[in-house]
């Protein structure tokens, strides 16, 4: 399927990520335009339940990005939810669901360079993995 | 603008505080002095605030990234009610004294509107010339019009007129105009004129911060003759993600990736012919970039940092420079490269002598970078003039009285901090900062209006959706690619929305004005605005959303600049479609939005003060100078704490006596309740409203300050000290001195450095005060007829004028000796100690010593209470033992909890002008925070559904900030999350096994309305 066009969730922390993502378009940098940015104040507030949900309703992939472990504005949130995605992705599998669908990535405020070519890869790496067996 | 109120005269302004210098200094001090109710000027030389530290890749040790946690505070002052920010201008003259200066700021043309332009950046595209960019440290270029970098504050370009084709000759002749053409907001007006602009401000406070030397003059080391040496400052820029190379480690020559790397310390300091001083903060940052270099350029395989003596001071930098040598390989050589020159393969050969062998050697590197002296800012003696303060011989802004007063200049009522007044990091710098706002705030009285902050309109909630959605144009910046009218025309068709409008810039005043009405009108009761990033601009909309009666909190975003229209150009169709989802999730999340309140508590306008030492006392004064009430604790039966112990203080030469009586005195002078002999058994409250319990009493009070100090442990066990009676500690030797008597003719007194510092296991970490200590020992025992030794691993002799005292201590006759770091010295002896056995690494070869006395420096470590009371108050320790600040750069005198403060050895050791410092510093943020009868509590906090709560506990592990509690009563055991604690980041309500934790703002039904509305057909 050439034309596929993968719909993906992605989750940003507010100090960090969505930061970064911004800086990203001050500086120009094109990345394909397939991501859902929903902003939360901290990555720790993604919840496996949020992810899942997110599949089953149709996403082909979901991104989830936080500040580097130890900048995390609220001190360990990141950890956490370092700890959450592990868990994540195993309900992931279970539901048959490749687990590099759902991608975990620590992006800061000057990395708007980061944030492009991560976006970048996540499309072109769910691309190849074609259109979510949930979906099809 | 209040500025220009002033020019006119009338209605007179209050009397406000000058602040020169918008670095991360100049941006403390006036949000300390903002939030405590004094007008602010801020007055900033260049077009942008930020300074040195948004230049910076990475802070350390953490690593943080630099611009990540200063740029909020950036924009906190931009939009603070009570800061002018005046940038592209400088102070022209002071007149007037203390209390009723009056100032004139030379605010420049920047020929750019400062209310309309947009930031957009159009301008600068299509600009035709080409500079180098300052703030690239010369690695990029930018145009005639530009921002010194993207995320700059404010955001508004600058024509320079220097390079700009239009003023080639001096005045203004057209001839290009390409960007006054491209200009969506046509800001752009090449005859805008400077601006005299005349202050009334009660003080002022200099923070201009340093320079970094050029190191072209010390011929030897050939910069500027080859591309690949870079300086310190030019190397971070290449470090950082956004920076010229866009963080790629590259050599400028040709481009190609290096494999090794020499770094040198100390270019230019600790150098008579150049700068005598040590600048403070070089030997851990080039430790930084080296680990920095190796993660963003793995096929780096050598590092070779040359160094005179590694000062790595701080608190967690012992570690770091370990983490330097041990993880990231870096060859640390303790010498000074004699020459670079240009190698084979076109490498740099740099020539050196090794220490192993004392023999010259040589190694060829790709890359050389020069940690150059940081030296005073450009204009400091034109500014010290203009302010009429002297300036010390080194360049920098003098101190009246570096040692009892580190921000009083020589001018009374204009204060000095950060770099200003001699180099150092950003922790000692912002506490300055907070310390110079306390001094100035003292001046201006009652002209103090805290921003009050009433309650917020509620809404019900329940009420039918009428949603307004307003999308932006931004000028072309998002309407040049996304359709924001069909934008507008699919948000209308939306359920619940009751109005749809798209306009030209959403952001503008007479847009607010336009929305304000709008919302009443159509009795609006939800707004989502589709423009740039929440980041900067949801403050401004919730203003308005509040202006028109609507609750804050029943805004939402849609990011299609950003996030969509300037990272999806080549596509506008794609990115139209994504920016109509964007809206959709926007609308549908506001649709489940909840109006929220703050939360108002009083407060007690007091604040406690535990611990009785030098710092303890100061801060007392400063608080008690603001007119707070406070009490001040102390535990031992006098005060003084380990100042007691101390007799003659470097550099001065003051008797520590002189100094304690008169801070004491000043202290029994105002109204300050001082408890002797007490202690403090239990604490309860938050911020604003702590129940203390002492021995006899209970007090209420609204901050509590940590001021316990440490404690020098004997060094059982170590170095003969149990066995010989001539083995004895720096206090003990402290006492020898304190008379005047002559010691025999060629007595010989060694000190030992480190004893139970710096070391494996135990206390890793560097006590800070003690080479200084010993230095001015040894020669003042050399002064009084003794010969005197120090054996050390590294002289870190980094405070102001401490370079001074290690060359007096040298020229005097003191002998030093470096040993090896892991090999202890031998102390042999009959009853007394007799003689020393040492490895000297300078010789190569054990040495033998004869001693009378043996002086060990020992660290400074957590006094007795601080452990039981972190417990107590929840504040957490360091690894070393000492309470932990809220953050480590920008936070040195805050804890996590709201409301407790730290300064002095409390944190870890310091020495006395540091220890005010944080204890002045201490005093204008609790200035700040009594300011007002109430705090307000962020409403965007967790709370707990009662019902569901199986009181797992699973929250309470999480919380770094204590604020889920388990609770009991009659029916059972639950959680309660306290609102005063909470700082709403969500992570308990996404761990929470039974959904019985909500994180207001960003509930699960707000977010996974969203995620279905995305989804659905
Ligand atoms: S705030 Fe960014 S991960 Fe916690």
């Amino acid at each position: 399927m050439a034309d596929f066009e993968p719909r993906i969730v992605a989750f940003a922390c507010n100090w960090c990520s969505y930061a970064g993502a911004d800086l990203a378009g001050v500086s120009r940098l094109q990345y394909p335009p397939n991501i859902r940015t929903i902003r939360v104040m901290c990555s720790g507030r993604v919840s496996p339940g949020h992810i899942i949900r997110a599949f089953e309703h149709g996403a082909d992939g979901v991104f989830v990005s936080g500040c580097h472990i130890n900048d995390c504005h609220y001190g360990f949130g990141n950890r956490w939810a370092e700890k959450q995605i592990e868990k994540t992705l195993k309900l992931v599998e279970m539901l048959g669901i490749e687990p590099d669908r759902l991608k975990l990535e620590w992006i800061s405020a000057s990395e708007g360079e980061k944030f492009a070519t991560s976006i970048r890869t996540f499309v072109e790496r769910i691309k190849e993995l074609g259109r979510s067996p949930l979906q099809r | 603008m209040t500025a220009k109120a002033a020019t006119t005269g009338k209605p007179t302004p209050p009397r406000g505080i000058l602040v020169i210098g918008g670095g991360v200094a100049g941006i403390q001090a006036a949000l300390d002095l903002g939030k405590a109710g004094a007008k602010v000027y801020l007055v900033e030389r260049t077009p942008s605030v930020g300074g040195r530290m948004a230049q910076l890749d990475k802070t350390l040790p953490t690593n943080d990234c630099s611009i990540c946690i200063l740029s909020p505070l950036l924009v906190e002052a931009l939009r603070h009610p009570n800061i002018d920010l005046l940038t592209y201008a400088e102070v022209t003259a002071l007149e007037g004294t203390p209390g009723n200066f009056k100032a004139r700021v030379l605010k420049r043309s920047r020929f750019v509107n400062e209310h309309d332009c947009i930031g957009c950046g159009v301008c600068a595209r299509v600009c035709p010339v080409s500079v180098p960019n300052e703030f690239e440290a010369g690695m990029g270029d930018r145009g005639a019009i530009y921002v010194p970098m993207a995320q700059a504050t404010p955001l508004i370009y600058t024509i320079d007129k220097e390079n700009c084709l239009n003023f080639a000759g001096g005045t203004y002749e057209p001839v290009c105009g390409k960007c006054a053409e491209a200009c969506p907001k046509k800001a752009i007006d090449f005859e805008i004129e400077n601006e005299e602009i005349e202050l009334d401000v009660a003080s002022v406070i200099v923070a201009t911060g340093f320079d970094e030397m050029n190191p072209r003059p010390i011929r030897n080391l050939s910069y500027g003759d080859h591309k690949d040496i870079l300086t310190g400052l030019e190397f971070e820029r290449m470090l950082n993600a956004a920076g010229p190379t866009g963080g790629r480690v590259v050599k400028p020559s040709d481009g190609s990736a290096p494999t090794s790397l020499a770094i040198v310390q100390c270019v230019g300091s600790r150098d008579e012919r150049y700068h005598s001083y040590c600048s403070r903060v070089c030997c851990v940052y080039s430790v930084k970039q080296c680990i920095v270099a190796k993660d963003h350029q793995p096929a780096i395989k050598d590092f070779h940092y040359f160094y005179r003596d590694m000062r790595a001071y701080g608190r967690g930098f012992e570690e770091f420079y370990h983490r330097g040598r041990d993880e990231t390989g870096v060859n640390f050589i303790k010498s000074s490269p004699a020459s670079i020159t240009t190698g084979s393969n076109d490498k740099l050969r740099v020539r050196y002598e090794d220490p192993a062998t004392a023999r010259p050697a040589s190694v060829d590197v790709d890359l050389v970078v020069l940690t150059c002296a940081m030296i005073a800012s450009a204009g400091t003696p034109e500014l010290a003039r203009v302010l009429g303060v002297d300036v010390e011989k080194d360049g920098y802004f003098k101190l009246k009285d570096p040692l009892g007063d580190p921000v009083a200049s020589t001018r009374e009522g204009v204060f000095l901090c950060g770099c200003a007044s001699g180099p150092k990091d950003i922790p000692d710098s912002v506490a300055q900062a907070s310390a110079a706002g306390a001094r100035a705030l003292a001046y201006v009285g009652e002209d103090k209006s805290p921003v009050e902050e009433g309650p917020l309109p509620m809404n019900d909630p329940e009420e039918e959706p009428r949603i307004g959605v307003f999308v932006c144009h931004c000028g072309h910046n998002i309407a040049g690619v996304v359709d924001s009218k069909a934008v507008a025309e699919f948000a209308a068709r939306l359920p619940g929305v009751a109005y749809a409008t798209d306009n030209l810039y959403t952001c503008s005043d007479d847009t607010q004005t336009k929305i304000e009405q709008i919302i009443k009108r159509k009795k609006l009761n939800r707004v989502v605005v589709a423009a740039c990033t929440p980041r900067t601009h949801e403050p401004l909309f919730r203003e308005t959303c509040t202006k028109a009666g609507l609750n804050p909190y029943l805004f939402d975003m849609a990011n299609i600049r950003d996030q969509c229209s300037w990272v999806h150009s080549d596509v506008p169709e794609e990115a139209t479609e994504k920016s109509k989802d964007l809206v959709r999730m926007a609308a549908f999340r506001a649709m489940n939005l909840k109006p929220l309140q703050r939360k108002r508590v009083e407060i007690d306008r007091s604040a406690l003060v535990l611990g009785g030492g030098i710092s303890g006392i100061q801060c007392a004064i400063d608080i008690a100078r603001q007119g707070l009430d406070v009490v001040l604790i102390e535990k031992e039966p006098a005060l003084g704490g380990l100042l007691r112990n101390l007799d003659h203080l470097f550099p001065s030469g003051a008797a520590a006596s002189d100094l304690l009586k008169a801070k004491i005195e000043e202290l029994e002078s105002l109204p300050i309740a001082v408890f002797k002999g007490q202690e403090i058994e239990a604490v309860d409250g938050f911020v604003g409203n702590f129940e203390v319990k002492l021995k006899d009493r209970e007090l209420k009070t609204g901050a509590i300050i940590l001021a316990t100090g440490g404690i020098a442990r004997e060094p059982k066990g170590r170095l003969g000290y149990d066995e010989f009676d001539n083995v004895i500690t720096s206090s003990d030797f402290e006492k020898t001195l304190g008379g005047t008597e002559k010691f025999n003719e060629g007595e010989h007194i060694v000190f030992i450095q480190c004893v139970g510092a710096r070391e494996e296991e135990g206390y890793t970490g560097c006590s800070r005060y003690c080479c200084q200590v010993s230095l001015k020992q040894a020669l003042e025992a050399v002064k009084r007829g003794a010969q005197a030794t120090i054996i050390h691993r590294d002289i870190r002799s980094f405070t102001r004028f401490g370079e001074d005292l290690y060359r007096d201590a040298r020229n005097a006759g003191v002998s030093f000796i470096r040993r090896k770091d892991d090999e202890d010295v031998d102390v042999r002896g009959n009853g007394r100690a007799e003689t020393l056995g040492v490895f000297d690494t300078t010789l190569l070869s054990d040495v033998e010593l004869e001693c009378d006395t043996v002086v060990l420096a020992v660290p400074l470590l957590p006094s007795d209470t601080t452990a039981r009371l972190g417990e107590m108050l929840r504040i957490p320790l360091g690894s070393d033992g000492f309470f932990l600040e809220k953050h480590i750069k920008l936070g040195p005198l805050e804890t996590n909890t709201e409301g407790i403060f730290l300064c002095g050895c409390a944190q870890y050791p310091k020495d006395i002008p540091d220890s005010l410092a944080q204890a002045s510093g201490v005093a204008a943020k609790v200035g700040a925070l009594l300011s007002k009868p109430y705090v307000n509590l962020e409403p965007a906090t967790a709370f707990v559904r009662r019902q569901l709560c199986r009181a797992c506990g699973t929250c309470v592990d999480i919380c770094e900030y204590h604020a889920p509690e388990l609770k009991q009563d009659e029916t059972g055991e639950y959680v309660e999350i306290n609102e005063a604690l909470c700082k709403g980041c969500g992570t308990c309500a996404s761990h929470c096994p039974t959904s019985a934790i909500v994180a207001k703002h960003y509930t699960d039904e707000q977010i996974e309305s969203m995620i279905d509305i995305l989804f659905e057909k």
